[in-house]
């Protein structure tokens, strides 16, 4: 935890305290005079750059609470505000804090509103600082900063009073059921029989006003906590049992005190605000008297602090991330020096067994490959020597059909002539070539008998079909297209034997023939 | 609470505190992070390696046996011209010498430039390296049987690997029996000649 000054300011004097790593390291006293005021001031010049908090211990304090309706956000703030400005017109040292809610139909708030009252007790203090440029944290009741007693000493009573002796006076800080409700302030008496029945007569009062406020009953059993720094309250415990013996104390002495809070015993000595200095070391509470111009330069300060935190955390992330990687980057490139040793190896071993192969252009798997691919390429090639085979013995047995034209083609895209679709052809590869062929003919002694040269084609197609090379046979054109989607012209005043009976046919081939 | 010219001067130097920190950190990181995948890729570029030549050692005795298994063939390859750059010169005068023994008045040629081939076996890794060049030819003939014998006659002079593409025979408009010595049909084919690029490493 980053250092601060502690400051316990009350009407006769301030006491102030260095807090670093969660110790406190020393307490200074100084008188509320000339003298004290400048010595604070070079106290201060020792601690520049240091945040300070600030207790302030007096009988000019207001306590009071307020039930108000229950809002929330903005709206609470201005009624709040309103309502402190109301209560405290004549100082700036106020704030308040929010209790608890009724528990009727309303469910009100319940608010404590709290001030110093004299603000002038303040004023060398604060002057001292403001030349000292000390950023001001908080301004805080010393029967608030009492509250963490609480929780540390694991007090659980409902009706719990703590009594403590500072240098302003005896303290009385009463708590209903662990919340604050009221604090008084007694003067301080030498230290004799007569004082601590002083003290318990004051206590006494103290238990009849909140029996009078119905806070408690008068049968109540009250716990008393007795801080006792100094040693001399000692007889008050037995005191206060002889007025009210529903009265159960705890009562605290020096070693007490530094074995429960692990505050030096010399510390301690030094000054009777030491606990409280501790307390507000360890935590301050919610309610802040300092206004909002006062603690201005605190939180810059704090924003500043935050900033360079923010900056410090983020260059070690960075530093720690960077160093890991580059550690796990080290290690990678181990590796791989040891895979390019062992591949080194490899290949040195590999380079000793090749050097007895036979002397070879390329790599074995290019000769395999270049090998295989000429072998696939020779098994693929085709000649016509099929085709015009099939067509010879066709037009052997077919006299009066004559060959005007033919056509061979071997590869994966069939000419669209022979009716096959080219988007339904198979994709280039070996294995899906073709041969195709057309043949252009024609019948001779036609005479105009375009029945008898029908038949005559279609024998002919039928001969070649037969063959087993062949997948398909397909007409292209007849002498007379007889197709009904198709248009028909022509003439019977024509001279016989004057007219042509051409055709075309498709042959296509079985795959891997 | 509204931030005065105070606040902001107060808050420069840990602003620019936090903003060279920042800028600090997001060197360092990336700089490292750069590192780390650098030496990740070359470690796996390397393991990528060591697999390789492991194998390679591993199967060296596979190879060895390819090499003896393929070598005589490679060499036939090359000798006929498949493998290594074209040959045209062989192939035209293959040509000249085919049609002269089969007996043809003459043969008209065109060949085109050099493309991919693309009737290979695509699984082959050197599918990608072969590639023809077409050559398209016109000649008569007598009858249909001199075709077949001048492409016998071609492959017999061996100038390189030819495949048909395809072949046209027409008789242009000649009637009747056929003429002897004389072009009574008209023959057009095309072919491809086929060839390798060899450039496959020896490693």
């Amino acid at each position: 935890m980053a250092a601060k000054l502690l400051l316990c300011v009350s009407n006769d004097r301030a006491t102030v305290a260095v807090w670093r790593r969660r110790r406190l390291l020393s307490c200074t006293g100084f008188e509320n005079n000339e003298a004290g005021w400048n010595a604070f001031v070079n106290f201060l010049r020792g601690a520049h750059g240091l945040p300070i908090h600030i207790i302030v211990d007096t009988v000019d304090e207001d306590f009071r609470f307020e039930t108000l309706p229950h809002i929330r956000g903005r709206e609470r703030a201005e009624m709040v505000g309103r309502k402190l400005k109301q209560l405290y017109r004549t100082t700036p040292y106020y704030s308040y804090a929010l209790q608890d809610r009724e528990t009727g139909k309303r469910r009100d708030d319940r608010y404590l509103f709290a001030a110093l009252t004299n603000p002038d007790l303040l004023i060398p203090w604060l002057r001292a600082i403001e030349a000292g440029k000390l950023p001001i944290s908080g301004i805080y009741p010393l029967a608030l900063v009492s509250a963490s007693l609480i929780e540390r000493l694991k007090l659980k009573h409902p009706n719990l009073l703590i009594i403590s002796k500072n240098s302003a006076g005896l303290r009385q800080t009463f708590f209903k059921n662990l919340k604050f409700r009221i604090s008084r302030l007694t003067p301080l008496r030498e230290a004799t029989d007569v004082a601590d029945q002083h003290y318990a007569d004051e206590i006494a009062n103290t238990r009849m006003y909140l029996d009078a406020l119905t806070v408690t009953h008068v049968d109540d059993t009250l716990e008393l906590v007795i801080l006792d720094q100094d040693g001399s309250l000692s007889g008050l415990p037995a005191a206060i049992i002889r007025g009210r013996p529903n009265t159960h104390c705890q009562y605290l002495d020096i070693n007490d005190i530094h074995a429960r809070f692990g505050i030096s015993v010399a510390d301690l000595e030094a000054s009777a605000d030491t606990l409280h200095l501790s307390l507000l070391g360890e935590q301050a509470p919610t309610l802040n008297f300092a206004p909002s111009y006062l603690t201005r330069s605190y939180h810059r300060f704090a924003a500043g602090r935050w900033a360079y935190a923010a900056a410090g955390a983020t260059l070690a992330g960075a530093v720690i991330w960077s160093g890991l990687t580059v550690y796990q980057a080290t290690g990678i490139d181990q590796n791989t020096l040891t895979a390019q040793r062992q591949t080194q190896d490899y290949q040195a071993k590999y380079q000793q067994v090749t050097a007895q192969f036979p002397d070879a252009p390329t790599s074995a798997e290019n000769l395999r490959h270049t090998v295989e691919i000429a072998e696939q390429i020779r098994t693929g090639l085709r000649s016509p020597e099929a085709m015009f085979s099939i067509i010879s013995h066709a037009l052997d047995v077919s006299p009066e059909i004559q060959l005007r034209r033919l056509e061979w083609h071997y590869g994966d895209a069939p000419t669209t002539k022979t009716g096959v679709n080219p988007a339904a052809a198979p994709a280039a590869g070996p294995g899906n070539l073709l041969q195709t062929g057309i043949v252009h003919g024609e019948v001779t002694r036609f005479g105009g008998d375009y029945r008898a040269a029908m038949n005559a084609i279609n024998n002919f197609l039928r001969l070649i079909a037969r063959d087993n090379a062949v997948a398909e046979v397909k007409v292209l054109k007849l002498p007379l297209d007889i197709r009904s989607n198709a248009g028909l012209d022509g003439s019977t005043m024509a001279i016989p034997g004057k007219e042509t009976a051409h055709f075309e046919i498709a042959v296509v081939f079985r795959k891997g023939v | 609470m509204q931030l005065t010219a105070k606040d902001l001067g107060a808050m420069k130097m840990p602003l620019l505190a936090l903003a060279i920190a920042i800028a600090a950190s997001f060197v360092m990181v990336s700089f490292s992070s750069h590192l780390h995948s650098a030496s990740e890729k070359q470690y796996r570029d390397q393991l990528t390696g060591l697999r390789e030549a492991r194998t390679r050692y591993q199967r060296s005795g596979d190879e060895r046996e390819t090499v003896m298994n393929y070598l005589q063939a490679y060499h036939q390859l090359e000798k006929s011209g498949f493998v290594g750059a074209e040959q045209r010169l062989n192939w035209v005068e293959g040509l000249r010498a085919a049609s002269a023994q089969a007996g043809l008045l003459g043969v008209d040629y065109q060949l085109t430039a050099q493309e991919p081939f693309p009737y290979t076996a695509k699984d082959n890794p050197v599918a990608n390296r072969v590639m023809h060049s077409r050559m398209r030819l016109s000649f008569g003939v007598l009858h249909e049987g001199d075709l077949m014998r001048l492409f016998r006659a071609l492959a017999a002079q061996q100038p390189g690997l030819f495949a048909l593409n395809g072949c046209s025979l027409d008789r242009a408009g000649r009637q009747g029996a056929p003429v002897p010595r004389q072009a009574n049909l008209t023959a057009e084919c095309e072919l491809s000649w086929v060839t390798i690029d060899p450039k496959g490493d020896k490693s």
